[in-house]
């Protein structure tokens, strides 16, 4: 009787990737076949060579350190001041005081911080380009519609002076939904996270190119975030 | 997942991409500026890792993607060779070592850079770093048929190209 058993078969059976009909039926076929057999020890064999290949190389101290740094601009290591009221309401006093003290407050200098990376991280992964938006439409009452009972506010979308509206989505802050309105000044996306937190400290910073303005109105805080400068950003605000 | 959890676990897996990108590239730079590349990616776009368990074979996908946008973006003919090692052109391994068990590390590098790259990082991935066809699948981004077969033809060339026994293929011995 011919052999019928392929070396891909035998290839898959010494990976353990056969299913159990398939494994079963080539097990019993090897107690017969002593050239399969031959064949099965000659993979193995490559295959444990190959195993013991070693990894060409291991990171340079330089590049784990590079990489290393990256968990710090793009994680909770430092958490936002959103995620949680009890520590945003802290972090607000410290901002609050240390601004005051430089004469910085609100209308002061930049402060590069973790809270301020994390907008702008989330103001790039979910600008319409990178992300639809999940209401699009230039009238705020309609993108206003949208987040009606899918936040925890009242919500509210501004008119801003020379931006135009594009739309919004729904986001999700470590459990908390927020609005994120996108608007559109100068051919650049600007993000406009709404929140229904009062505790947020009315400042600037910039982190990664952009910058973060915030300003607090009534029982929301707005953030926005965009690659203009931050005095455009503030006198945006301004206009709410 | 938390942004933090997934650092942790990404980054547990640094010396592995690491490895990967050389076997992608033996260039340092080039190795190291994929290796950073495939991590911001990684941490940019983290919300797509659904299952944390196939956090390793993601990273790895990622990295090969990377890898080969950079070389269409460069419009040159890709750096790592697609040998056939049936082609009599094609450089040989100068040692042949009758017996699989006294094959050296050098013999066995020189053997696998014969493979057509398809086949090759489909041997690599499934023997050196343990991934499952199914991740293997993944991370090529083809079918598992496909994954099985081209690490069947693989090891048949490699098996051809480091033994003096050429007689591996598909073999038609009769049953006893």
């Amino acid at each position: 009787m011919s052999c019928e058993t392929d070396f891909e078969t035998l290839s898959a059976h010494v990976d353990g990737e056969l299913d159990e009909a398939a494994a079963q039926e080539v097990a019993a076929h090897l107690a017969e076949c002593e050239a399969c057999q031959a064949t099965v020890r000659r993979l193995k064999a490559t295959k444990h060579a190959v195993s013991r290949l070693p990894g060409r190389r291991e990171p340079t101290e330089a590049l784990r350190a590079r990489v290393n740094a990256m968990r710090f601009e793009a994680t909770d290591a430092a958490p936002p001041l959103w995620k949680r009221r009890s520590l945003a309401a802290v972090v607000a006093v410290v901002l609050a005081v240390g601004l005051a003290a430089l004469g910085l407050w609100w209308h002061g200098g930049e402060q590069p911080s973790g809270w301020a990376t994390m907008l702008v991280d989330d103001h790039l992964h979910s600008v319409p380009a990178a992300k639809p938006a999940d209401v699009t439409s230039d009238d705020p009452e309609t993108v206003r519609a949208f987040f009606e009972s899918r936040v925890d506010f009242a919500p509210v979308v501004p008119r801003l002076g020379d931006s135009r509206l594009i739309g919004g989505r729904l986001c999700t802050l470590d459990g908390e939904r927020v609005q994120l309105l996108f608007y559109e000044r100068d051919g650049q996306v600007l993000s406009l996270f709404v929140s229904g937190q009062g505790a947020f400290p009315e400042t600037c910073a910039e982190s990664k190119g952009h910058n973060v303005c915030v300003r607090k109105k009534g029982d929301h805080a707005f953030m926005m975030v965009g690659a203009l400068d931050a005095e455009t950003l503030r006198s945006t605000l301004a206009s709410l | 997942m938390k942004r933090s959890a997934f650092a942790d676990l990404a980054l547990s897996y640094l010396d592995e991409v690491t490895a990967f990108a050389y076997h992608l590239t033996d260039e340092e730079w080039e190795a190291e500026d994929l290796v950073q590349s495939t991590y911001a990616k990684a941490f940019a776009g983290h919300d797509a890792l659904v299952d944390p368990a196939t956090c390793r074979a993601w990273l790895f996908r990622i990295a090969r993607n990377h890898w080969y946008d950079k070389l269409r973006a460069r419009k040159a003919g890709p750096a790592l060779e697609l040998i056939n090692p049936n082609d009599p052109a094609a450089p040989r391994a100068t040692v042949r070592p009758s017996k699989l068990e006294s094959w050296t590390q050098a013999q066995l590098e020189r053997a696998l850079e014969h493979l057509p790259m398809p086949q090759r990082e489909a041997v690599v991935l499934c023997d050196l770093w343990g991934f499952t066809y199914r991740e293997i699948a993944e991370i090529l981004e083809v079918p598992i048929g496909t994954v099985r077969s081209r690490i069947s033809r693989g090891r048949d060339a490699l098996m051809g190209v480091l033994s003096d026994d050429t007689s591996s293929g598909k073999h038609t011995g009769e049953t006893s």
